[in-house]
């Protein structure tokens, strides 16, 4: 059953006392084609009441006088704003002899909703179809002929901004009211299960109504739960027809969804008839690039595909030249220092020298992985594939049977952890967020990326870029199993619906790009020159103190204390100190490693070094620790914030201890197994 | 295509269900136009069967140190559905 209701009927088509309503969304052109209809003829006032300008004007037509009002814009009729109550009352009141709606050809289906609102009025309407040329451009094909069958009311294509068409638009309107024939419309029907609570609504108000109000209207708006209308209802109603029609009104307080659904169908229909071609060019690409970026299994493997890209893009490009850096700038710079301090204490140029250029120093060199890095992270971001990401993880986790909603502070945590913890807020429930927060600590953060980034081809050469993608990886399925085993013992699963709108794929932008990779080098830089110059400088300290032996030394007495631990990793005092100190900042691991592994070692850099001095099977056990170790301190304390709870934040530490030298064990025991030990 | 009586509800089951979805598969799903999908996400928006998850670390970012720094700006709109959204799942 159509949501009709009847129409005023015609008006005569000669007086002067025609009135047309224009209404439309706003930005659709109508302003453009009032002004081309009524040129000087216009009086700007306001609506009764309202502080919402009303334009009204006059135009001559075929020795016809007609009044035009300019309607304000609107996207609906619920009368959730001053505009759409305007609009809506100005139809039912001044019952306009006809209304033109100016619709968006780019955007039908949007404006057709509000059509579908028009229909059930009573005025007879005519549709213009503005914008035509952007619609064109879009790669939208329309046929206004088509529309206008399906529709059963004149449709008229126009581009005002070139004044096509307008004259079309006003002959149209005159020609309904001359032969209302012409506007039969087909209009949204609502469901079954509702159309006998629309036909009870509309007996029990029978009557008890305004006259001018449609009962059928009335009714309608009453059902889709109007806040105006119902009221109005509770002073047009008897208290015993009131509490019935309340009664039946809360029994169906869903039905919006209902009309509504009867409305989409119909746009869907009219979308289908007129639209003979579907959007082409970036959307289409769009949707076939998706057809494998979104895929259960190949986007799954894309993701993994484009992380090996990101590493070899890293190693091929910056590696190179951070290591001509160290070898030739670093080492250059120590050896001047110690030559120009030669005089001085010799404390005085070793602490310089070595602990702040080897350690701190040897950090800035890292500046050309960070900006090859950050600039394909970024151009990957900007292209809108980083939301794809986004969207197979998450699927990717439901399977697994992680709470949906984390995926969002999880995918922070790429960037860093601290976001990442912050990020669980969004979660609701109290253990959805705790879980979340023991998790994010085991998504590699950039800060620890680019420390894989620049000692993977240090320890592992022209194989660096598989083994960095295969850390990634192992700290993405250890996080997995983790997730599984805690939302199993200590959570209870819960399960959270998403739909993402994901963007359309585009040209990245240099200037974004640009920003992106400044902030985060500059970020960096901060970093080298406080925390990782700090701890360069404690460690250079207690490394060489009470004796310049570094194996006499303060750390080195420190160090040993935790060797049976480390033994079993293949990790020797110093690579367990590397591994402490990069609970202050992650980098620092590598400038410690600067500090200890190059004392008393002439010439090659840190590389050479390393290189010589640490076998396969340790280095990765140490990296391997390293990616899923307990992560810096700011990341623990906003742990603290966020728990609230002591308690769970040294679970946290000793869970991800345990799960870091477990791993590193296992990795190290497995390599010597496969004789990588030497 | 989906009966005209509860495209909504559809829609809405359709999110519930599938964990995550997208709009574009959702369309295929319900053999409608992505265009008019959105609308109708839009429209249980507003009617507070879905909530708008904003942009992930929205909030959080206004205090985060390293938001500068933050290395994955959300593009893209996340909805899900609501406490009501549910609640009238349940009774259907």
């Amino acid at each position: 059953m159509p949501q009709a209701v009847a129409t005023k009927p015609a008006a005569p088509p000669s007086g002067d006392g025609i009135v047309i309503g224009l209404a439309g969304q706003p930005n659709v052109g109508k302003s453009t084609i009032f002004n081309l209809l009524t040129g000087l003829s216009q009086h700007v006032g306001n609506w009764p009441g309202k502080t919402v300008e009303r334009k009204e004007g006059v135009c001559k037509r075929h020795e016809l006088t007609l009044r035009l009002v300019d309607l304000p814009g609107t996207y609906s009729l619920t009368a959730n704003s001053v505009e759409e109550r305007v609009t809506r009352d100005f139809i039912l009141d001044e019952r306009p002899d006809v209304v033109i709606l100016v619709a968006d050809a780019s955007s039908l289906e949007r404006n057709l909703y509000l059509l579908a609102e028009l229909l059930i009025l009573p005025v007879p309407v005519v549709l213009g179809l503005n914008m035509m040329d952007v619609a064109a451009e879009q790669g939208l094909q329309i046929e206004p002929h088509v529309l206008q069958a399906a529709l059963g009311l004149p449709v008229v294509p126009l581009v005002a901004s070139k004044n096509q068409g307008v004259s079309e638009l006003i002959d149209a309107a005159i020609a309904v009211l001359r032969d209302p024939s012409l506007f039969q419309p087909a209009r949204p029907e609502i469901g079954e299960t509702h159309r006998p609570v629309l036909a009870t609504l509309r007996a029990w108000i029978a009557g008890a109504i305004p006259p001018e109000l449609p009962e059928e209207w009335v009714a309608l708006k009453l059902l889709e739960g109007d806040d105006e209308v119902t009221t109005r209802a509770r002073g047009w109603l008897s208290d015993a027809v009131w509490q019935q029609v309340a009664g039946l009104l809360k029994a169906h307080e869903d039905a919006i969804l209902d009309i509504a659904s009867g409305r989409y169908e119909w746009i869907s229909r009219m979308v289908r008839a007129a639209i003979i071609q579907p959007p082409l060019g970036q959307i289409s690409l769009t949707d076939r690039l998706d057809k494998i970026a979104v895929h259960p299994l190949w986007g799954l493997l894309l993701i993994l595909v484009m992380f090996g890209v990101v590493f070899w893009v890293t190693f091929e490009v910056a590696a190179p030249i951070q290591n001509w850096l160290d070898v030739t700038l670093i080492e250059r710079l120590s050896g001047w220092l110690k030559s120009a301090l030669a005089e001085q204490p010799p404390w005085l140029s070793g602490l310089l020298a070595d602990g702040v250029i080897g350690g701190a120093g040897l950090v800035i060199t890292f500046v050309p992985i960070l900006l090859i890095f950050f600039t394909v992270l970024g151009l990957l971001e900007d292209t809108g594939y980083l939301a794809r990401v986004a969207y197979v993880m998450d699927r990717f986790m439901h399977l697994l049977g992680l709470h949906g909603k984390s995926f969002l502070p999880l995918f922070l945590g790429f960037g860093c952890n601290v976001p990442a913890v912050m990020g669980t807020r969004v979660i609701e429930s109290h253990s959805g967020r705790l879980l979340t927060i023991l998790l994010a600590p085991l998504v590699p953060c950039s800060a620890r990326l680019v420390v894989l980034a620049f000692l993977t081809p240090v320890f592992f050469g022209q194989h660096a870029m598989f083994v960095a993608w295969g850390l990634v990886l192992v700290n993405l399925v250890i996080l997995a199993i983790v997730g599984v085993v805690l939302n199993r013992t200590l959570f209870r699963g819960q399960h959270a619906a998403f739909i993402m709108e994901l963007p359309l794929y585009h040209l990245p932008n240099a200037r974004t790009i640009g920003l992106f990779v400044w902030h985060n080098t500059w970020a960096f830089l901060q970093r080298a020159g406080t925390l990782i110059l700090m701890v360069s400088i404690v460690v250079w300290v207690l490394s060489n103190f009470p004796t310049a032996d570094v194996e006499q030394s303060y750390l080195a007495r420190f160090g040993r204390s935790l060797t049976p631990l480390g033994e079993l990793m293949g990790m020797d005092w110093r690579m367990i100190v590397a591994l402490l100190s990069s609970f202050i900042a992650k980098e620092n691991a590598i400038a410690t490693l600067g500090i200890l592994y190059s004392a008393g070692v002439e010439g090659g850099g840190l590389v050479a070094a390393l290189a010589r001095q640490v076998s396969p099977a340790t280095a990765l056990a140490f990296l391997t620790t390293t990616m899923l170790f307990i992560p810096c301190v700011a990341t623990v304390a906003v742990i603290r914030q966020e728990t609230g709870s002591w308690r769970w934040t040294l679970f946290s530490v000793a869970l991800l201890l345990a799960i870091a030298m477990s791993a590193g064990i296992v990795v190290y025991q497995g390599g010597r197994w496969l004789g990588l030990g030497v | 295509l989906a009966s005209a009586s509860n495209l909504l509800q559809t829609l809405l089951r359709q999110v519930a269900a599938s964990g995550t979805a997208n709009v574009a598969e959702l369309a295929r799903q319900l053999q409608l136009p992505a265009s008019v999908v959105q609308l109708m996400l839009e429209q249980l928006l507003r009617l507070d069967y879905l909530q708008l998850v904003v942009s992930g670390c929205a909030t959080a970012c206004e205090r985060c140190p390293f938001h500068a720094a933050c290395a994955y700006r959300q593009q893209a709109r996340i909805w899900m559905v609501t406490a009501k959204g549910t609640r009238y799942l349940e009774r259907q």
